[in-house]
């Protein structure tokens, strides 16, 4: 930003246009300067000048599974659904459900069970993704799940006062995302 | 519009955090050895309760030690 600056100066005192390249930044100005002064006029951003890759920064409390890696895709989901993201994807942010993250990056995908969390996607293409637990799928323990589910489903009916029953059919739904991700691996 | 809902959790009485700590705990005890014992040890969070009478310390528990 400071270089953007100081080129708007000198072309002002040039008294000359001048076009910032779009590499990486994705975004034009030109500078007309009128009585010494610079004006910056901000164009469209050029949709050819959109960053080629998402830089993803996906972590929780205690690590990071990546910090501002550069990715083709993320898959991400969202309490409203499971949304995508690309890079030059609208600034959001997002409450995420338990889920599958699956990372796209040259034709490799990762898909990793996440417990809960946000997603933040930036003007500038970087996506951060905040787990609370974020697991790859060859870590969950597939008789364990199955198991948990038909322990959560008795506990469901079980369950006595409105909080529990609550917790017993978020326990449930957790199990439920779980047993998905692990069928669709 | 879903966004207009109340979450049922949050209907239900339920705050955000103990959402996320029951479906993190869930997601712990699901995981393959020997990743999930050292993800169990995650799920205790212990205190230490100092009570106070009239300005003075009184009681102190702490509930790691707790029987």
């Amino acid at each position: 930003w400071q270089q953007k600056m100081l080129r708007l100066a000198w072309a002002a005192r040039m008294k000359a246009p001048v076009v910032f390249p779009a590499v990486g930044s994705g975004v034009a100005m030109a500078v007309r300067s009128m009585s010494g002064e610079a004006e910056a006029v901000a164009t469209q951003k050029d949709s050819s000048a959109l960053p080629h890759k998402l830089s993803l920064s996906f972590m929780g409390p205690n690590d990071a599974i990546c910090t501002k890696k550069p990715v083709d895709m993320v898959l991400v989901p969202g309490v409203s659904g499971i949304f995508g993201v690309l890079p030059g994807h609208v600034p959001t942010i997002s409450e995420l459900k338990p889920g599958v993250v699956e990372i796209t990056s040259a034709s490799e995908v990762s898909k990793y069970f996440i417990s809960s969390g946000y997603a933040f996607v930036h003007a500038n293409s970087a996506l951060e993704v905040m787990a609370v637990e974020a697991h790859l799928l060859d870590d969950l323990d597939h008789d364990a799940v199955l198991s948990g589910k038909k322990e959560a489903e008795m506990q469901v009916k079980n369950a006595k006062t409105d909080v529990e029953k609550a917790e017993a059919q978020l326990t449930l739904e957790v199990f439920t995302a779980m047993a998905e991700a692990l069928q669709s691996k | 519009n879903t966004s207009d809902k109340m979450e049922a959790w949050r209907q239900a009485g339920i705050s955000y955090l103990r959402y996320s700590n029951i479906c993190a705990q869930v997601v712990r005890r699901s995981l393959k050895e020997p990743l999930k014992a050292k993800a169990v040890s995650r799920d205790a969070a212990d205190m230490k309760i100092q009570s106070f009478e009239a300005g003075k310390r009184t009681a102190v528990r702490i509930t790691s030690e707790d029987k």
